[in-house]
Formats: C-alpha cells, sequence, structure tokens
C-alpha cells in the first residue's frame, strides 16, 4: 500500500460519490451502521490506493467497486454463503396499474432475500443507473449474464414488491434475455 | 422492425443510460409509434423501473455523515504519516546498530588479527625500500641544473666513487654538492669527500687560489680548488690524502 492519495483529490471525492455509496451499501446490508461503516472503509482504501485510479472519470465505478469488494469480504469472514436463486419467480407479464406503494422495510427485505450475485446488478441498475458495462466490468461477468441477472433479479421484486397479482398474471412472458 | 425485435432492443433502451446506437433507438421509437402492445408493454417496463428505482434509492442519508468520513480519513492519513514517521524512526535506528556492531566488529577484530612478524619477512622489506643504485656524474649535474645551478663538475674525481648528491648549506647559501664514498676490497667505507661547487654567480671567486691545501686537519683535511674562473671546488674529506678519490690524468672522462 502507498502513500495517501491528495487530501483535495480524496476530499472531491467523498463530496461526489458518498451520497450513492451509502444508499448502495445501505441496501446491500439493510443497516444505517454497516452501511455507514462500509462507506467509510471504501473511502480509506481509496485513500490508500488513489494511484490506482488511472482516469478520474471512472472513480465512481471504481469506488463502487471497491466497496463491493469490502462487502464480499466481510461476507465471506461472517460465512455467509450466498444463496440460489431458485426461489425467484418469473417475471410478472401485466403489471397492477396504478402501482402500489413500496413498503420501505418490505423492499429491504426483499432485497436481503436476494443472493449478493442478484442484488448488486439490480442496485446498480436501478439507483446509480450503470451501464451494461460497468455492471459487468464491476462484477467481473460478461454482459449476457449480467443482463440475465438483472432480469430474474427484476421479477423477483415485482413478485415480491409490486402486488400479489402483478406477480402471478399470465405466463412467463419471453424475455430477450431467455437462453443467456 | 418488427415485435419480437422491438422486445428485445427494450432491453437495452433505459431513459438515463441507453445502450442503443442513435439508428436502433431511432427505430425502436418508430416502432413504438405505430405498435399499440409493444408501446404499452414499454411504458410499462419503463413505469416498473422507475417506481422500483425511486424506492431503491430512497434512503435516507444519516446526519453528519459527510462530516464523519472526512474526519475518519484525516484519522487514517494521520495515522498513516504516524507509523510512516515510526517505521522511518525504526529503519534509521536500525541501520546505526548495525554499523555501530560491524564498527566495534571490525575494530575489535583488528585489534586481534594483528600482523605476526617474521624477520625474514622484515629484513627483506626493509632492503626493498632502500635499494641503492649509485648516481652517475651526468645525472648530478642535469638534476643540479633542473634546480636552477649552473655546474661543471671537477673532471679529477673518480665518478665511480660518487655516492649521491645534494644542495647544501655553504656561507648560508644553496649550493651544489658531491658526496664521494670509496669502500675497501671488502665493501667497508674507508673515505669520504664532499665537493661544494661554488659558481660566480653566487661567490666572488678572484681571489682564489688555483689550490689550496689547508694546513692542518684533525678528523677531516679540505682543499679549495680553482681550476677556472666560473667555478671553484671546496672539498673535505676524510684520510690522509685524496689521491685514492681522483683518476690519473690519463683517465679522464673529460678533457
Amino acid at each position: 500500500m502507498g502513500m495517501p492519495g491528495s487530501q483535495r483529490t480524496v476530499e472531491r471525492l467523498v463530496e461526489e460519490h458518498y451520497v450513492g455509496l451509502y444508499r448502495y451499501a445501505y441496501r446491500l446490508t439493510g443497516s444505517e451502521a454497516d452501511a455507514e461503516d462500509l462507506t467509510q472503509e471504501t473511502f480509506c482504501k481509496a485513500q490508500m490506493n488513489l494511484s490506482q485510479l488511472r482516469a478520474t472519470d471512472r472513480a465512481k465505478n471504481w469506488l463502487f467497486t471497491i466497496l463491493r469488494n469490502a462487502y464480499l469480504h466481510r461476507v465471506r469472514t461472517e460465512k455467509q454463503q450466498p444463496r440460489s436463486l431458485d426461489l425467484v419467480g418469473d417475471v410478472p407479464d401485466v403489471l397492477p396499474e396504478p402501482l402500489p406503494d413500496v413498503d420501505p422495510d418490505q423492499l429491504q427485505q426483499a432485497l436481503a432475500e436476494l443472493p449478493e450475485v442478484y442484488r448488486t446488478p439490480i442496485l446498480l441498475y436501478y439507483f446509480e443507473e450503470f451501464s451494461y458495462r460497468d455492471i459487468a466490468e464491476q462484477m467481473d461477468l460478461p454482459i449476457g449474464t449480467v443482463m440475465s441477472r438483472l432480469a430474474r433479479a427484476k421479477g423477483w421484486l415485482r413478485s415480491r414488491l409490486l402486488g400479489p397479482d402483478a406477480a402471478t398474471l399470465g405466463p412467463r412472458p419471453r424475455r430477450a434475455t431467455d437462453g443467456l | 422492425m418488427d415485435c419480437r425485435t422491438a422486445r428485445h432492443l427494450l432491453e437495452f433502451s433505459r431513459p438515463c443510460a441507453s445502450e442503443l446506437d442513435d439508428h436502433d433507438q431511432d427505430a425502436l421509437h418508430g416502432h413504438l409509434a405505430v405498435c399499440p402492445d409493444c408501446d404499452s408493454t414499454a411504458r410499462a417496463e419503463r413505469e416498473a423501473d422507475q417506481h422500483l428505482g425511486q424506492a431503491v434509492r430512497d434512503v435516507p442519508i444519516p446526519q453528519g455523515l459527510r462530516e464523519r468520513l472526512m474526519r475518519r480519513l484525516r484519522e487514517e492519513r494521520e495515522a498513516w504519516y504516524r507509523r510512516w514517521l515510526a517505521r522511518g524512526v525504526r529503519v534509521v535506528a536500525a541501520v546505526a546498530a548495525v554499523v555501530l556492531i560491524a564498527w566495534f566488529g571490525l575494530s575489535s577484530w583488528r585489534k586481534h588479527n594483528l600482523p605476526r612478524l617474521d624477520p625474514d619477512q622484515l629484513t627483506k622489506v626493509a632492503l626493498e625500500r632502500h635499494q641503492y643504485a649509485p648516481p652517475d656524474r651526468d645525472e648530478a649535474e642535469a638534476w643540479f641544473r633542473k634546480n636552477g645551478h649552473r655546474v661543471a663538475t671537477p673532471d679529477d674525481f673518480n665518478y665511480s666513487f660518487l655516492f649521491s648528491f645534494h644542495l647544501g648549506e655553504f656561507l648560508d647559501k644553496k649550493v651544489p654538492c658531491l658526496l664521494f664514498v670509496r669502500t675497501d676490497d671488502e665493501g667497508r667505507q674507508s673515505q669520504v669527500a664532499w665537493v661544494y661547487i661554488l659558481s660566480k654567480e653566487q661567490f666572488d671567486l678572484k681571489a682564489l687560489e688555483d689550490k689550496f691545501e689547508s694546513p692542518s686537519g684533525s678528523h677531516f683535511k679540505s682543499q679549495v680548488w680553482h681550476p677556472q674562473p666560473e667555478f671553484a671546488y671546496v672539498i673535505v674529506y676524510s684520510g690522509d690524502r685524496l689521491d685514492d678519490m681522483l683518476v690519473s690524468k690519463k683517465d679522464r672522462p673529460r678533457s
């Protein structure tokens, strides 16, 4: 580990990304304390490894990757084995009108039940609007795999959060990601 | 564009981060404009995404989070510098200790490993440092000239006895001086003679006779030769007579 990066650069990174990183961490962990801890750990690692950041326009991707790796490290340390997504249902064909309000606790519960390999892409997809390529890069996966997981994770969340009818409406639709 | 392609492209069409190029995006929009089924699906997808996305993003940020992050980073930075300084001090101390130990070790080793003296070797080394090659007359004259003294060495001396030459003190002046040493058959020194060469540039030689011999002498005797106007030779010698140091006129190397 080298010497700490420029204080000004690190502070700018905090200003620009701490909100997004905290939200990501919160959705990953489901706990305010863990999310704050993870966010701090991410910035500390970034500060000590700033020389690894080649292009500043990739800072966001870089920071989210650090955070995810830190989270995975904790999960492994705590011996939490990832679950399979056999429990994930099919994507509902028709959604209710109007869409029901999402209960925050239910949302977090649904996210917590998602295995990490599905949770990460859906979080990155929804609230940080990373491109499929960015998500694939962060997770070190082919884009096709990312899209497949996204489709299944979306179906899971919709079936859990957008009403019981939504999850049971009609047969499983044909998805572009089928067969990926 | 058919519906199957449109549904496929919808996967890549996101309001904020579309993965489609302009051509595909335009084609998709064109299809949605004329296909109510696909348009309805697209709207439903978008609305669901926006709905869930908004819910996912809706995470309250704790009060003072930014300040706590900044403080923690500052503390980490300061701790790093403290560790770095401590490590630097330890390294310097370790290096100093190693140098000190090495120095003491070397000193001690040297003290206990002084060279043992071997008499044969000592005499050999001593003699090597004092090897002697007798000078010749030309060498002596060249050295005097090089040191600023114009000289003419006396022709009468046997230069095989020349032992050394130097600038000697004479009447408070530095003058060229030759030392002759004659040895007997067994190599023992039997006679010495110093010849001081006085030049007219240094002394007024006019009053000198051609040859003058001191009437008495204790251990040494002395003669003054003045064979030519430019130079005079003051000779101090041991023994009764100087003749054994001289060459006969027919053997003189120079006229």
